[in-house]
């Protein structure tokens, strides 16, 4: 995944979560969904567009996500993708596990830098 | 748009379609899904204020390599394949689901209490792994080491398991009888150092069970309870009615052992047939009751489950077995 700002690292281990976590309360098409991404990340949370289609295929696979073909009055076809029942647990817990994980390298973030404080 | 940033966009869309794999429907959804995409990027990038050209190039730029796409895409997405192959995989999937229940319905009746549901387990066993094959899009490419460690432990857990409580060879009854027609099923011991039948049993059901679980990590996890759920309660509801109906039986040889056992120590000797079955207790299902009056007795019950099928029990044999 190519990012402008984050580690491709950090950008891949999050992805998951992004994704369902955008997809939770809207149906977005795959232009939408970077578009979204881009703006609520303050365009740091970037990738290319080419690379959200395999993730987004796998979570269709997983049962995460479900896709439907569109075809709006005045447009093109578009394939919109929504959360299932499962997805829908899945970020929930991912969500929880990832808050847990930040606080606690934030903890021990804090500590490192409280203790290059004192010395 | 000009005729040559369309020719690069049907370019790029060409060869990522003949990167993928899968069927034409899957390609041609696929291909229609990024080139929808790609144009609402270019015409955002020349809202913005972009060229034509220069707003095909950012976003041809951005899609990246077209192979990459595919390859990308084809190692998640599962491989289909004609409409009609799908249909005949349907087809093959529903046939082998057919054979599998009536398989079990009249396999099921020819064994008696745990050894009963060895053997139907054994045919599920045997036959889901092949419908979940069969059915299009249940399998799908993943890592397969992800199932290897579990189906390893699965091995390890049924092997234990199934050796736990098991009776030495020294202590295995054998049933015997001198009807050719009676099937008689029971472990036979080892006697030339090969192993034991329970033991082929155990290996046989360990390698099915670890191959299941390799299929069921391989499966998403709604349509992998879909899978166990149903495959447990059809064997359930299969099993627990002919334990049901072999409970029944039980109550009834004792009730008739009972009444035998009293009425020698009353008057010398078994009852004879007449004896039984006007003076025994009344039983769950036409039976049979045979009694030469001397040394012993038997009990012969049609299952009800199974027509052609009768449980036997001899007060001078040691087990319980099936007569077609």
């Amino acid at each position: 995944m190519g990012s402008s700002r984050f580690s491709s690292e950090l950008i891949r281990s999050s992805t998951d979560l992004v994704l369902l976590s955008l997809l939770r309360d809207n149906s977005m098409y795959g232009y939408e969904i970077l578009m979204t991404l881009a703006d609520r990340g303050n365009g740091d949370f970037e990738f290319k567009q080419g690379t959200l289609y395999p993730v987004l295929y796998r979570l269709e696979r997983e049962g995460w996500i479900r896709a439907k073909w569109e075809i709006p009055p005045k447009g093109k076809k578009r394939k919109v993708y929504s959360l299932t029942a499962e997805g829908r647990k899945v970020q929930r817990v991912r969500a929880e596990e990832w808050a847990r994980f930040t606080r606690s390298v934030n903890a021990i973030l804090e500590e490192c830098d409280h203790e290059e404080g004192k010395s | 748009m000009k005729k040559e940033n369309r020719e690069r966009i049907e370019g790029f869309l060409d060869e990522m379609e003949e990167s993928l794999s899968g069927s034409r429907r899957q390609k041609e959804d696929i291909r229609t899904e990024i080139e929808s995409d790609l144009l609402d990027r270019i015409a955002a990038e020349m809202d913005a204020g972009d060229s034509e050209k220069d707003a095909v190039d950012l976003a041809l730029q951005e899609m990246g390599s077209p192979h990459e796409i595919a390859h990308g895409i084809d190692g998640v997405v599962a491989p289909a394949s004609s409409s009609r192959i799908e249909t005949l995989r349907r087809l093959v999937s529903v046939g082998v689901l057919l054979w599998a229940i009536y398989l079990c319905l009249n396999v099921r009746p020819w064994s008696y209490g745990a050894e009963g549901a060895a053997t139907l387990a054994a045919v599920l066993l045997f036959h889901v792994p092949v419908i979940i094959f069969a059915w299009p899009g249940i399998i799908w490419r993943k890592n397969w080491l992800f199932g290897l460690i579990p189906a390893g432990l699965a091995i390890g857990i049924a092997m234990g398991v199934g050796m736990m409580g098991v009776a030495s060879n020294a202590e295995i009854v054998i049933p015997m009888t001198d009807d050719p027609g009676a099937i008689v099923e029971a472990s036979a011991p080892a006697s030339d150092g090969s192993m034991p039948r329970w033991g082929q049993w155990l290996l046989f059901g360990g390698i099915l069970c670890s191959f299941l679980v390799i299929l069921g990590a391989m499966q998403q996890s709604q349509q992998r309870r879909w899978v166990f759920g149903l495959t447990s309660l059809f064997f359930l509801g299969v099993e627990s009615a002919y334990q049901w109906e072999e409970l029944r039986f039980r109550q009834d040889w004792k009730e008739i052992r009972e009444f035998a056992e009293g009425y020698r120590d009353r008057r010398g000797g078994f009852p004879n047939k007449e004896a039984l079955l006007s003076g025994g207790p009344p039983l769950h299902n036409d039976s049979f009751l045979f009694s030469d009056g001397t040394d012993g007795y038997s009990l012969f019950w049609n299952r009800p489950l199974s027509g052609g099928f009768a449980l036997v029990a001899d007060s001078r044999e040691r087990s319980i077995r099936v007569q077609d």
